[in-house]
C-alpha cells in the first residue's frame, strides 16, 4: 500500500472515527438500546435444515469451466437435497443460478422438516439477484411458514438513517446491547410498493450473551415479539458461536475450492489446456 | 475386517489411512495393496472433530460437543502408518519393502493372528516368548537369543517401568537352556530369585592379580595424588604380588620407598599410602582377598551367575568390572581359538560356550565423556564379542550419559518408558529403527510395556513383557508397611515388658 494512504488515514483519524463517538453515535446508540428487546431463548427440539449454494468458475482461452452447488442438510449432517450442475461455457449467470438452486433446495426441504434456514438475505439473494424466481420463492416460505432467512452481517440503513446513521443498522445494535435478546421488528415495505414481492420483517438477534448478532428474516408482516422468540428457541438448538451449526454444514458441504475445480479440470482431460494455470495454482 | 482406506499422499514407507475408529499407536494392520498383503505399524494416531476444531471458549466448545453427537460424519480418524514390508516376505524372516506405494483408497484391514504369529513367534529354538504385542495382545512376542548374545542388547527405561523384571526373564530363559548368563547386581537386587540353576557369588577382587594404575583405583588413591601413585607403583613389585603375606609385604615396600633419604617429600605420601593399604585391609577385607584363586573361577557355566559388587565404592565396582570383563573376553578368545584350531598363546579357558554379560547401572561403569576401565573393556566387547560368543547386555535408566558409541553398537534394544527428552534424543540416536513418532510414545507406556527394535525382533514391536513370578526384583521400598510392622513390634516389647513388671509385683 502506499504511504500515502497511511499519512492521510492519520490525518482523518478523528473524522473516520466520529462514526464511534460525539452526540449522533450517542443518539443512536440510546434508540438501540430502547429498540432492544431482551429474551434468553431456551432450546426446542426442532429438526432444522441448512441451505446454502456455491459456485465457482476458472477460464482457459475460450471457455469457462463452472460448477454450482447447492445442499440442504441436516445438523446430523444428513444431506436433504443435493443440486449441481457444471459445464464448459462462458455464459451462464452463475449466481443467478446458485440462487435458483437454493430455491429449489428451500422447495425441496419445507415438507420434510420443521425449519428450513436460508443463508443470506431475501434481499441480496433473490429479490435483487432473481426476480424471476420470487414467486416461486414465495410460493415455498408460504407454504408451511417455516423458512427463515439468516445472515451474519447485514449493511441495511433504514432505522437509525434519520438520526444521521453513518453505519448499517447492525452496528449499532452490536454496540448497545451485550444482552440475548433482538431489535424491533423493523417490516421493509420497498418491494411490496413496487408490487415486487411482500413485506419483509427482520430483527437483529443475539442468542446468548456477548455472541455477534445475526440477522432474521421472515417474509410478510405483522409478525408479533412472540414470533421471533418461538424462532430464536428453534434457532438456539443445534447452534455453535449464535450460528446454527445446519447452515455451517452447508456452507463446508456445497463450497466449490480451487482445488475442487482443479480435480473437475482432470476429469475433463483440461489440465494443460492454455490458461489454465490458474486452475492449477 | 475392513479398518479404512489409504488416503492422500502415500509412499512406499509411509500411508495415511481414514480409518472407521481410531487405531491405536502400535498396532499392526494389513493393507491390501495390489502388488500384495503389507504389514503396517500405526505410528500416529489422530482423531479431530469438525464441530470442535476451531472452537473459541467454553460456551462454544458445549455446543460443539452437543452438535458433534448428533453428527455422525463430525469425527475423523486417521493413522500414519509405517509400511514394515510385504507379509509374505517378513513371515520367512525378510523384509521387502513395496516398490511402489500403496494406491489411495486401498483397503486397510486389522492384522490377525495368523498374519502375525509366524512374524513374532517363528518356531525355532532360538526364539523364546518374552510378553505379548501390547495392541495385539492374542499374538506372542518372541525375541531371538542368538542376537542377543552375538549383537549385545540395551535395556532402557526410567526406574521401576519393568528393567530388572526383563532381566530375570531373559537371564532365566537363556539358564534354561543351559546358557551362561552373568549377571553384575549393582545393588544386590537378584540374589533373592527362586532359581534354582542360580549361582550367587559375592564378587572379590585379588590385589596381586591388578596392574598399579588399578590396584591405586582399589585403594581409593585419589586420581590427583601422583606421588601417592608413583609410590605404590614402585611398591608393588613382582616379589611383593607372590609373598606369602601380601598386604604386609605391600606396606613394607610402602614404607621402605617412604624412608628413602633422597626423597623426603615422598615420606608423607608414602604415609598416606599407607593409610589406604590398611583402609583397604580392614575396612574391604570382604572384597579385596589377596589368596584367593581367580574370581572368575568362580563363575560357572550354564548358570544364572549373580555377581553382587553392591559392597564395592564405585571406584572398586569399576575395577572389578573391568577385570571380568577382560578375563572373559580372553578367556572366550582362548576357547574360539583352540576350536578353531588357531590356538596361538596356551592360555586354558574355562567357558566352552557363549556368555551374556548383563550390566546394570551401566551409566556408572560406561559413562560419557569419562574416562573408566570398565568402559574400555565393555566397549571393545562391544566391538569385538560377536566374534568369540561373548554377548553384552547393558541396563540403565539413564541412557544420555552412557558412552554413545557403545549403546550405538548394541545391535538390540528393549525400551521403556523415558520420559527425559535427553535420553530420548540418545536412544533415536543410537537406533535408526526408531522413528520419531515411535519415541514420542515412550512417554506414554506404562509398567511392563516396552518397545523391543534391532536385530532381535523380526519386527519393531511394542510389546508388554511377561511378569516374573516370586520375588519382585529392584522394587521400591514399602516404607510404610515396614514403620507399621517396626511400631508394632514396639508395642509388643513395651507391654511384654509391663506384663513381666506386673507378674513381679504378683511374684512380691
Amino acid at each position: 500500500m502506499l504511504n500515502s494512504v497511511l499519512k492521510d488515514a492519520i490525518k482523518k483519524r478523528d473524522e473516520t472515527l466520529s462514526i464511534l463517538k460525539g452526540p449522533t453515535f450517542e443518539k443512536i446508540i440510546r434508540q438501540a438500546k430502547s429498540n432492544w428487546v431482551d429474551f434468553s431463548p431456551t432450546k426446542q427440539d426442532v429438526v432444522a435444515a441448512g441451505i446454502d449454494s456455491s459456485f465457482n468458475s476458472t477460464k482457459f482461452q475460450g471457455a469457462e469451466l463452472w460448477a454450482v452447488t447447492a445442499v440442504s442438510v441436516k445438523s446430523d449432517s444428513e444431506i436433504l437435497v443435493d443440486l449441481h450442475e457444471h459445464g464448459l461455457d462462458s455464459s451462464k449467470e452463475l449466481s443467478s443460478l446458485a440462487s435458483k438452486m437454493e430455491v429449489n433446495a428451500c422447495v425441496e426441504s419445507v415438507d420434510i422438516t420443521e425449519l428450513v434456514l436460508m443463508d443470506g438475505s431475501i434481499h441480496s439473494h433473490f429479490l435483487k439477484r432473481q426476480k424471476p424466481l420470487t414467486t416461486s420463492l414465495v410460493n415455498a416460505i408460504t407454504k408451511k411458514n417455516n423458512v427463515v432467512f439468516i445472515s451474519k452481517t447485514s449493511n441495511t440503513k433504514k432505522q437509525f438513517e434519520d438520526l444521521g446513521a453513518i453505519a448499517g443498522d447492525i452496528f449499532y445494535y452490536n454496540h448497545a446491547t451485550v444482552t440475548p435478546g433482538f431489535s424491533k421488528i423493523h417490516e421493509d415495505s420497498r418491494f411490496e410498493e413496487r408490487g415486487e414481492a411482500p413485506i419483509i420483517s427482520s430483527v437483529f438477534a443475539r442468542l446468548a450473551e456477548s455472541l455477534p448478532l445475526i440477522k432474521i428474516e421472515l417474509l410478510g408482516s405483522g409478525y408479533a415479539d412472540n414470533d421471533f422468540k418461538l424462532i430464536l428457541n428453534k434457532i438456539l438448538n443445534n447452534s455453535i458461536g449464535g450460528y446454527p451449526y445446519a447452515l455451517k454444514l452447508a456452507h463446508n458441504n456445497c463450497k466449490i475450492s480451487g482445488k475442487d475445480l482443479t480435480k473437475l479440470a482432470s476429469i475433463h482431460g483440461l489440465s494443460n489446456e492454455i490458461g489454465s494455470r490458474e486452475v492449477l495454482g | 475386517m475392513t479398518l479404512g482406506f489409504v488416503i492422500g499422499e502415500s509412499k512406499p514407507t509411509i500411508v495415511t489411512g481414514q480409518t472407521s475408529r481410531s487405531l491405536p499407536i502400535g498396532e499392526y494392520v494389513i493393507i491390501n495393496s495390489k502388488e500384495g498383503k503389507i504389514v503396517g505399524l500405526v505410528e500416529k494416531s489422530v482423531v479431530s472433530s469438525a464441530a470442535l476444531g476451531d472452537v473459541k471458549n467454553y460456551d462454544e466448545t458445549l455446543e460443539s460437543i452437543e452438535v458433534a453427537a448428533l453428527n455422525k460424519r463430525d469425527k475423523s480418524h486417521t493413522a500414519m502408518i509405517r509400511i514394515l514390508g510385504f507379509l509374505e516376505s517378513l513371515q520367512k524372516g525378510k523384509a521387502i519393502l513395496p516398490a511402489i506405494p500403496p494406491t489411495p483408497g486401498t483397503e486397510i484391514v486389522k492384522a490377525t493372528k495368523d498374519d502375525l504369529g509366524q512374524i513374532f513367534g517363528p518356531e525355532n529354538e532360538e526364539w523364546i516368548k518374552i510378553g505379548g504385542l501390547l495392541r495385539n495382545p492374542e499374538i506372542d512376542s518372541q525375541i531371538n537369543l542368538n542376537k542377543i548374545v552375538s549383537r549385545h542388547l540395551g535395556i532402557l527405561a526410567m526406574t521401576g517401568m519393568g528393567k530388572s523384571n526383563l532381566v530375570t526373564l531373559l537371564a532365566k530363559q537363556i539358564a534354561e537352556l543351559d546358557g551362561t548368563v552373568i549377571i553384575f547386581d549393582y545393588h544386590n537386587d537378584y540374589s533373592g530369585l527362586d532359581f534354582p540353576k542360580m549361582n550367587v557369588i559375592d564378587a572379590k577382587i585379588n590385589p596381586r592379580l591388578l596392574e598399579a594404575d588399578t590396584l591405586s583405583d582399589v585403594l581409593e588413591i585419589r586420581e590427583g595424588a601422583d606421588i601417592q601413585q608413583r609410590v605404590l607403583r614402585l611398591a608393588f613389585t613382582p616379589e611383593v604380588k607372590e609373598s606369602a603375606n601380601f598386604w604386609e609385604a605391600l606396606d613394607s615396600q610402602v614404607q621402605y620407598i617412604g624412608a628413602n633419604p633422597d626423597r623426603k617429600e615422598d615420606r608423607h605420601s608414602a604415609d598416606r599410602v599407607q593409610d589406604k593399604i590398611d583402609d583397604a585391609r580392614h575396612r574391604a577385607s570382604e572384597i579385596l582377598d589377596p589368596d584367593m584363586s581367580n574370581p572368575v573361577a568362580l563363575i560357572k557355566e550354564g548358570r544364572l551367575n549373580i555377581l553382587n559388587v553392591s559392597e564395592f565404592t564405585d571406584r572398586q565396582a569399576n575395577v572389578a568390572l573391568a577385570y571380568y570383563l577382560q578375563e572373559l573376553l580372553a578367556d572366550r578368545k582362548a576357547a574360539v581359538n583352540a576350536k578353531g584350531g588357531k590356538v596361538k598363546s596356551k592360555r586354558s579357558y574355562r567357558f566352552n560356550t557363549p556368555i551374556f554379560v548383563i550390566i546394570e547401572e551401566a551409566h556408572v561403569f560406561i559413562p560419557k565423556n569419562e574416562d573408566a576401565k570398565a568402559k574400555y573393556w565393555a566397549a571393545k566387547i562391544a566391538r569385538e564379542g560377536r566374534k568369540f560368543g561373548l554377548g553384552l547386555g547393558i541396563v540403565s535408566q539413564r541412557p544420555r550419559d552412557i558412552e554413545a558409541n557403545v549403546l550405538s553398537q548394541m545391535g538390540s534394544l528393549a525400551v521403556m518408558k523415558i520420559v527425559q527428552e535427553d535420553d530420548q534424543r540418545q536412544i533415536a540416536s543410537a537406533a535408526e529403527s526408531i522413528s520419531r513418532e515411535f519415541i514420542g510414545q515412550l512417554t506414554s507406556l506404562n509398567i511392563g510395556d516396552a518397545v523391543l527394535v534391532g536385530q532381535w525382533v523380526n519386527l519393531p514391536a511394542i510389546v508388554h513383557i511377561d511378569e516374573m513370578k516370586g520375588k519382585k526384583i529392584g522394587s521400591d521400598q514399602d516404607a510404610v508397611g515396614e514403620w507399621s510392622v517396626a511400631k508394632k513390634i514396639e508395642g509388643a516389647g513395651t507391654s511384654s515388658s509391663q506384663d513381666l513388671v506386673k507378674k513381679d509385683l504378683l511374684v512380691d
